[in-house]
């Protein structure tokens, strides 16, 4: 099983029921981690099989999560990071 | 387009007077600064033509090589005027005009500072009268600073005029401080923390939110567009480090980075002492949303750091942009100007930069408003 986050961006004019949403995503398969209500947005996570004879739709990939109505984009976490205390350069 | 020497490597004086500015000019290079004599010229031109160029030499037996060209300064001119830290303030409070707040003793009272980064250290001597609220969007780690960086950049945007010790160093001493923890004691993080951060940021209404971090990506990521957008929309600026990702002594501007390259999220770039570009410090980049907007100091900037040791000097866009940070918080605590009119204000009152490119440091200088512009 491998892990992947995502980000799901809600439309403005379906901010007003985001709770549905939340709840369509995790019917998706989205496991939340934070429902961000002042953006409008979604943190969550999707677990990938490893395909070991398994069918193809085993995958958690996002469409089923783009799919959701008021959904306007899932993107994939990138990550961020600084130079160590010591850099001269931060 | 980035200034080249270009060396012809032989004795053979007809090839230097005739053969070598044929060559040039052949591949649409001026001739102007090309000195017949030592076989040096010095062109203006993109690196894939100097590549093409050297290939032609080479198809016609004529050794040639280039390199960027260098700047060099006499070194009885040091003495340039430029800024530097007193026993009173540090040189970017100096710079950054922080006296005419000082004069009216506007410091930002009332205005909330969202810093986005590694924490604070709120055991902080300097500090310790202060409003702090603390969160952390890292799992498994609490709200302290254990890297500095979080630390510096608070210093920075909200930390004291006149400590006990040392300059002032802080731009709005009498904001209140919310430290959101979003990158770990490791000085890593990812969009799951920072936009929480954001979040929690605007749900306890910050009005300036300070986000000295980026990924040297030059893709637009689609979140931070909402995001932005959406910040200001609740009356929060959002305020970001273009990026340390040039290496200009090299010839590499570079580029603004994600999230600072998202078009309702400011980019800021640094300088040093003396209103120059830092060499580390990251270039527009072509796209709506990827221009610098503004600049600060950034270079030996002195400020909170960690432990014992209280106070540190480093560089970064991640310095500089604190400072804008904090000018925010000084004109909003007058104004109680917000979101797209606080962007238009510290764009208006940028000090224009005569000597360096707009696409390294948007419209100039953030500084503080003079009183009768208020």
């Amino acid at each position: 099983m491998s892990e992947k986050e995502w980000i799901v961006t809600v439309d403005d004019q379906d901010l007003h029921r985001l709770d549905e949403i939340v709840a369509e995503l995790e019917s998706a398969g989205l496991e939340v981690i934070r429902v961000l209500r002042s953006l409008g947005q979604v943190t969550g996570r999707t677990q990938t099989k490893d395909a070991v004879g398994g069918s193809a739709a085993e995958d958690s990939a996002p469409e089923p999560l783009a799919a959701v109505s008021g959904v306007v984009s899932v993107d994939a976490v990138q990550q961020y990071s600084i130079k160590p205390p010591d850099a001269e350069v931060q | 387009m980035a200034r080249y020497v270009v060396t012809f490597d032989t004795s053979d004086s007809a090839v230097l007077q005739d053969d070598a500015p044929g060559l040039l000019s052949s591949q649409g290079f001026s001739t102007e600064t090309y000195f017949p004599r030592l076989g040096i010229g010095v062109v203006e031109g993109e690196p894939d033509q100097l590549e093409s160029l050297s290939s032609r030499c080479r198809e016609q037996n004529r050794p040639m090589s280039y390199t960027p060209e260098l700047t060099y300064y006499a070194i009885t001119d040091t003495a340039e005027p430029g800024f530097e830290d007193t026993s009173e303030l540090t040189w970017g409070l100096q710079a950054i005009g922080i006296a005419s707040a000082q004069q009216l003793g506007q410091a930002g009272a009332g205005v909330r500072v969202a810093v986005l980064d590694t924490g604070f250290d709120a055991a902080h001597p300097d500090f310790a009268a202060r409003t702090i609220v603390t969160e952390s969007f890292i799992d498994g780690e609490g709200p302290d600073d254990a890297h500095g960086h979080g630390t510096h950049c608070i210093g920075t945007a909200c930390g004291p005029w006149q400590p006990e010790t040392g300059p002032g160093y802080g731009v709005a001493p009498e904001s209140e401080i919310y430290s959101g923890k979003v990158l770990g004691d490791d000085g890593t993080g990812s969009d799951t923390s920072i936009l929480a951060g954001i979040d929690w940021a605007l749900q306890n209404d910050c009005q300036v939110i300070s986000m000295s971090l980026g990924a040297d990506v030059r893709e637009v990521h689609p979140p931070y567009v909402a995001a932005g957008r959406r910040a200001l929309e609740s009356g929060s600026l959002i305020i970001a480090a273009a990026g340390n990702n040039a290496q200009r002594s090299e010839g590499d501007p570079g580029f603004v980075g994600a999230p600072a390259n998202s078009p309702h999220i400011m980019a800021v770039a640094a300088v040093d002492s003396q209103l120059r570009t830092a060499d580390f410090s990251a270039r527009s980049a072509p796209h709506d949303g990827g221009e610098i907007d503004l600049t600060a100091p950034g270079v030996d900037v002195y400020s909170a750091w960690l432990g014992e040791e209280r106070h540190r000097s480093i560089s970064g866009t991640s310095m500089a942009t604190p400072h804008v940070s904090g000018i925010a918080a000084l004109i909003c605590g007058v104004s109680e100007t917000r979101g797209e009119q606080l962007w238009q204000e510290l764009v208006t009152h940028a000090a224009a930069l005569e000597d360096e490119d707009p696409e390294d440091v948007g419209a100039g200088l953030a500084t503080v408003p003079e009183p009768q512009d208020r």
